[in-house]
């Protein structure tokens, strides 16, 4: 049975008083006993007439709880929508109403930030002992929704035209990684995971269920934690860890700023890294640091989950300056090149923008016909989705990622439309332009925001811009610069000119 | 002027530059809650602190508590110091 919803009670079968998940500092749960959890949390939300095939929200911060809700969701046969805690309860509010969330399960703390997102429709229910409030909800009036079959969980991207976009993934499409990382990676019970990114973040599916497909602990790492390198350097230490999963721009942190030379860290197995490119100075030395672990790059956008992987060798060879690749395919995907208006099979020197089939691509985009159109590429009578990635095929086979063909970026590893960050700045009532462009700085990418005033003569207060921002987007949008402009540069189609805005920086 | 407190906004405006002026970062103005720095400096802010008043941050005392204002960073250094700047 190729299904998430199984792989507790399995593990809780196998594995009862295993310590499944921990909470650093805190509680610790077996896996009986979040199995336990999870059905009384299923059953509440059964109790208030959610029904397979639904879509329950999740705000709370990284917990026990939190990934007893999670199962929970499962349990019922209703997708989990895993939203960002921290992000403002407008965008969030926007997520549930576009996917229809039948129940949102919230940390009680932000019931006045979200009972004014939901125009009267929802009915809160208090959980007695348990930290969260359960809000049915009623989208009824948006109308009805077409979503596929065996939905395990929505996540949410930022979206080029201002609002985000909701990826659809079935227990199919994860599954499939889920199995296929724990044979990869020699995945057992005894094993130690670290869950780093958030669950709003595809790099959690791997720390949630492949941990729990062979019963492994996971060391729960919350939002200011994960942005801690010192505490993050001591938790490896304390609690053994042997898996570990990060963004590049996490592990060179940890480098900098996580004072690693104080620590044994030899109980690391396994290192994986995903979301952007590492650069090969800091990925050598943080390998010569954690010797004892096996080092892997995995690619894949949050639309196919992970589809290709590249092992890093065991030297880096000192005359190696550029990044490695991203490699080759996992065994369920398949990649293909776009060249013009042509697709080819990889093959050496060719270089095209790279597109993936196969069992872990999602179904589509929730209720975005038009644009699904645009993200996949039918042929031979298969949809092949279209990443955006410009890759090129090396000499032994292997992808190397090259660029991006449109304005996304990336930063630790979260994507950002710059065209959303640009809508957020249109709300503002002071604004009547905006532009908004990205600049490599180091390693690091920069976004600058450029905007025109009503009053063209004054600029805005930057803490004011910041605490707008701040209720428009996530924290890892917000631009790191704003720059005020009497006039926004246009092209001759008076569109925003983005070439002349990079000139200005 | 508390020499803390001084030394602090220099480093702030002119070692992480800052876009802000002298008159506008006042001794509460929230720096981390606000975004007006992010966790990388907030991270260069902690060794300058760790340098220049020879105090260790533990790994947990690395936090808004401690940092998110120029009175918060004050009251932090002057207690790892026993109350000697």
């Amino acid at each position: 049975m190729h299904e998430l919803k199984g792989l507790l009670r399995q593990a809780a079968e196998r594995f009862p008083q295993r310590v499944a998940f921990i909470e650093p500092g805190g509680e610790r749960i077996s896996y009986s006993g979040l199995k336990e959890l999870a059905s009384r949390l299923s059953g509440l939300l059964m109790g208030q007439g959610v029904a397979a095939g639904d879509r329950v929200g999740v705000c709370l911060p990284k917990s026990i709880l939190s990934v007893a809700s999670i199962f929970g969701i499962l349990e019922g046969e209703t997708a989990y929508v895993p939203l960002d805690v921290e992000a403002p309860a407008a965008r969030n509010g926007y997520i549930l109403e576009n996917c229809r969330a039948k129940a949102l399960l919230l940390e009680p703390g932000l019931l006045d930030d979200y009972a004014g997102q939901f125009h009267g429709r929802y009915e809160v229910h208090e959980v007695p002992g348990l930290p969260l409030v359960l809000l049915s909800l009623d989208f009824s009036e948006a109308g009805p929704l077409e979503v596929p079959e065996g939905l395990a969980y929505i996540l949410y991207t930022s979206g080029s035209t201002g609002l985000p976009k909701g990826v659809l993934i079935s227990h199919s499409n994860a599954y499939c990684f889920v199995e296929w990382a724990g044979q990869a990676f020699g995945i057992t019970e005894a094993d130690v995971f670290s869950s780093i990114a958030p669950f709003h973040f595809d790099l959690s599916v791997f720390d949630l269920f492949t941990a729990v497909l062979h019963g492994a602990s996971v060391v729960l790492i919350g939002n200011q934690m994960a942005k801690n390198p010192m505490q993050l350097a001591a938790l490896i230490d304390e609690y053994a860890i042997s898996v570990w999963y990060a963004t590049p721009t996490t592990l060179k942190i940890m480098l900098r700023f996580g004072r690693l030379a104080r620590y044994r860290h030899d109980s690391l197995r396994i290192v994986l890294f995903a979301g952007e490119v590492f650069p090969i100075t800091p990925l050598r030395e943080i390998k010569e640091r954690w010797s004892t672990a096996a080092f892997y790059n995995l690619y894949g956008p949050t639309e196919t989950n992970v589809c290709t992987f590249h092992p890093i060798p065991e030297e880096i060879p000192e005359a190696q300056t550029a990044p490695f690749p991203i490699g080759e395919a996992c065994p369920y995907a398949r990649c293909r090149l776009l060249i013009g208006e042509e697709s080819f099979p990889p093959e050496h020197g060719l270089e095209g923008e790279l597109l993936v089939a196969g069992a872990s691509v999602m179904a589509g985009y929730l209720n975005l016909p038009e644009r699904n159109e645009q993200a996949f590429w039918q042929e031979a009578g298969e949809k092949w989705y279209r990443t955006g990635d410009i890759v090129r095929v090396n000499a032994e086979g292997a992808l190397e990622y090259l660029s991006r063909k449109d304005r996304m970026v990336k930063r630790n590893g979260y994507r950002i439309e710059l065209g959303e960050v640009e809508s957020a700045l249109h709300r503002h009532p002071g604004i009547s332009e905006a532009g908004v462009i990205s600049r490599q700085e180091g390693q690091e990418v920069q976004i600058i925001a450029f905007y025109s005033t009503k009053d063209p003569e004054n600029a805005l207060p930057l803490l004011e811009l910041n605490a707008f921002m701040a209720r428009q987007l996530p924290a890892y949008m917000a631009p790191d610069k704003f720059v005020h402009l009497a006039e926004t540069p246009k092209t001759a189609t008076h569109k925003v000119n983005y070439q002349a805005l990079l000139q200005l920086v | 002027m508390n020499t803390i407190k001084g030394k602090v906004r220099e480093f702030l405006l002119e070692e992480l530059n800052l876009p802000i002026s002298q008159e506008e970062l006042k001794d509460d103005t929230p720096l981390l809650s606000s975004r007006l720095i992010d966790s990388i400096s907030a991270l260069l802010l902690v060794e300058f602190l760790e340098k220049e008043y020879g105090i260790e941050f533990k790994p947990h005392e690395v936090s808004h508590d401690n940092l998110d204002s120029l009175d918060l960073i004050a009251a932090f250094v002057e207690g790892k110091n026993g109350g000697h700047a």
